[in-house]
């Protein structure tokens, strides 16, 4: 054995030392590993549960979207058959005083033709009595007018409060998405369900759902100061103006994309994709890619985290607000 | 086309169907048919005499850019002026109906003025 072959076994010895070293360092750590699974085996198994729990009553709280809905049309078309009477009845009623002021003038002038032929002498004995009549006919004439305009301001008003009533479809259109959300997510837990390794409930699958997509607007929204519609009026004129749609040329497009530019910023300096979206309340609504990808998709589930960061948490309902942001980001940022 | 013309409102929507219904009743229009999507819209134009289309676009069995769309290539009723009613805001979707050739568009919530407005803006260009 010579000194190198010392040498290089020393060295060996130092690495194999090294290792152990090392070992000694890990084992706790393993220890800490293998303490950690053990604990977070029953976690799991909650998790699962708490999923499969969640999955199952997901169809109640669609099912009760449902009733909400079909509530507030019942509800809706009972207001409507009330305002239907009320105007009925308003414009019976403006139809049977609708003569009056005529009768009145007539009431008026047969007194004046009964008043010439009378002999001077009664003339002023009369006068008082006349006067105090004519002020009586005037009081009236005002309150036939009165009664006029406060009909008139009546109907406007029921017919203010018809129209309001849409509020019932476009928030109908929103629980519709919430719904949708909420049997895409009850399909997304059902995978995970499975993948976790769970039973396979009998009642995972929806049978059929309950708002067929593309029978709702996710974006609907009830918004009355009349912006959404004054810029749709501007494009709807870009889109007729630049690009007249003719109906005997099928081949005619609407403006390109630089015309809309032009229109909504000015000549010089044509606005970008982003400042038009903004203009339309931010964008394209979520699809269902962007859904799956919220949930993992095929290869990665979502977490619980997540599904709970949603729905804001396992135990308290999310609000109004919490749903609008879901659904209209911009929106609720400006109301804030 | 006078006033008494008759109006087909297709919506899914009855409560919808009756606000525009009573809406057009407001401006003068008494004489309105009604259609529960654009299957039956097309059945009701097939049936009668009908001037002046007002749909909305989120309908199930057929939708309101697919009833355009059937209507604009229909050799009878093909120049029927089309007004689209609908909560469906967005520039893709205004681009998308002008290109199936509704005459104009109403975001709702609507007023009777704005309907009002929009049926004498497209009967004068009609």
């Amino acid at each position: 054995m010579t000194t190198n072959h010392i040498q290089e076994l020393l060295s060996k010895l130092n690495e194999l030392r090294a290792v152990f070293i090392l070992g000694q360092r890990a084992i706790p750590f393993i220890e800490e590993v293998v303490y950690f699974l053990r604990e977070i085996s029953p976690l799991l198994s909650e998790v699962n549960d708490s999923l499969a729990e969640s999955t199952r009553k997901m169809p109640r709280a669609s099912s009760q979207l449902k009733s909400v809905t079909q509530a507030t049309e019942m509800a809706t078309t009972e207001i409507l058959d009330l305002i239907d009477v009320v105007l009925s009845d308003l414009d019976a009623f403006k139809k049977s005083w609708a003569a009056a002021p005529e009768a009145l003038q007539a009431l008026q002038q047969q007194e004046e033709q009964l008043w010439h032929p009378l002999p001077e002498s009664w003339h002023e004995q009369l006068q008082t009595l006349l006067e105090e009549r004519r002020q009586h006919y005037a009081a009236l004439q005002a309150m036939l007018e009165s009664q006029q305009q406060l009909v008139d301001s009546l109907r406007e008003r029921m017919n203010r409060i018809m129209m309001a009533l849409q509020v019932q479809d476009i928030t109908a259109q929103q629980l519709a998405a919430v719904n949708h959300l909420i049997e895409s997510v009850r399909n997304r837990m059902a995978q995970l369900i499975r993948r976790l390794g769970s039973e396979v409930l009998d009642d995972l699958e929806l049978p059929r759902q309950l708002f067929a997509e593309g029978t709702f607007d996710p974006h609907a929204r009830y918004d009355r100061d009349g912006s959404r519609q004054q810029r749709v009026d501007a494009l709807v004129n870009a889109l007729q103006y630049t690009a007249p749609l003719s109906q005997d040329d099928e081949a005619a497009g609407p403006a390109s994309q630089e015309e809309i530019d032009a229109l909504f910023n000015g000549n010089s300096a044509p606005a970008s994709q982003d400042e038009i979206d903004g203009l339309f309340s931010g964008g394209t609504p979520t699809s269902q890619d962007e859904i799956d990808a919220l949930f993992g998709g095929g290869s990665t589930p979502a977490s619980q985290d997540e599904i709970d960061a949603l729905f804001g948490g396992g135990s308290t309902p999310a609000s109004q607000d919490e749903i609008d942001a879901l659904f209209n980001p911009k929106r609720n940022d400006s109301n804030s | 086309m006078s006033e008494a013309m008759t109006f087909l409102v297709v919506d899914d929507s009855p409560t919808m169907r009756r606000i525009v219904c009573n809406a057009l009743r407001e401006i003068g229009y008494t004489d309105v048919v009604e259609a529960s999507d654009g299957a039956d819209a097309l059945e009701k134009l097939e049936q009668g005499s009908i001037d002046f289309v007002i749909t909305d676009w989120n309908m199930p069995n057929m939708n309101g850019l697919e009833l355009t769309k059937a209507i604009r290539s229909h050799a009878r009723f093909g120049n029927l002026p089309i007004l689209m009613v609908t909560t469906r805001g967005m520039k893709e979707d205004v681009i998308a109906a002008m290109q199936a050739r509704v005459n104009n568009y109403i975001v709702k919530p609507f007023t009777p003025e704005v309907l009002r407005e929009k049926i004498n803006l497209i009967l004068k260009t009609a």
